[in-house]
């Protein structure tokens, strides 16, 4: 039980770093999809470690924060999308 | 005592780093936002699923398994239609996909091995640079 719990916050640990190292693509991407691209991986990667630290306590209340924040992370993703062709244009 | 719910777990979470470090990778080196979107909306997309998994085997109950598997599903919808959305606003908004001739690339230009050889000298010498506007089809930049 203590292996599983030390192996899944190693795991959760390897995620942030590696968030963090998309966030490189935030500050030069040449275009702002590029921007859009890394924000939703690091929003992703974020999910899945509130997934994994909620494993890792053995709280499932983390389990309803990473699905807010997975429905959170596709609105940003789509609503950012649509905003820069249309400039606040409706859904098509 | 490693049961075989544990061994699958730290599996699967190893599994989930591996697949996410190659989209981070990706995002690094690749030439382009449309092949940045390519790697990201697999590769990212299967580490977070198999991340999912390795939650749900360490849980282990009924409720956390159904949280997590909503959780799966709606991941593996999202992903890559949010990638597809943006790649979609890219093509709108005009950015041209990354060829050869233009080497801006953030990650420099990759190796020239898979060039294509020039046939019976139909270029000229790489002795200067293309110009920014020309392609290499010979179509115009909008």
């Amino acid at each position: 039980m203590t292996l599983l719990a030390d192996g899944l916050l190693v795991a959760a640990a390897a995620l942030v770093v590696l968030g963090l190292g998309a966030g490189h693509r935030l500050f030069r991407g040449p275009t702002v999809q590029d921007r859009v691209i890394a924000a939703n991986a690091m929003g992703t990667t974020t999910v899945v470690v509130i997934a994994l630290l909620g494993a890792a306590l053995g709280e499932p209340g983390y389990l309803d924060v990473a699905l807010v924040y997975a429905l959170l992370n596709f609105l940003l993703s789509v609503g950012l999308a649509k905003y820069v062709v249309e400039r606040g244009g409706v859904l098509q | 005592m490693t049961t075989p719910g544990t061994v699958a777990a730290l599996a699967l979470a190893a599994g989930a780093v591996g697949f996410t470090a190659i989209a981070v990778v990706g995002l690094f080196r690749l030439p382009d936002c449309y092949s940045r979107a390519h790697a990201t909306s697999k590769s990212d997309t299967l580490g977070a699923l198999l991340a999912v998994l390795a939650a749900a085997v360490a849980f282990a109950e009924p409720t956390t398994t159904l949280k997590l598997g909503a959780l799966f599903l709606f991941l593996l919808l999202t992903g890559p239609t949010a990638a597809h959305a943006i790649v979609r606003s890219a093509d709108d908004q005009g950015v041209e996909p990354w060829a050869r001739a233009v080497a801006d690339g953030p990650g420099g230009d990759p190796d020239d091995g898979a060039a294509p050889t020039p046939t019976d000298g139909g270029e000229e010498p790489r002795s200067e640079p293309r110009r920014g506007g020309e392609r290499a089809d010979g179509g115009e930049r909008p």
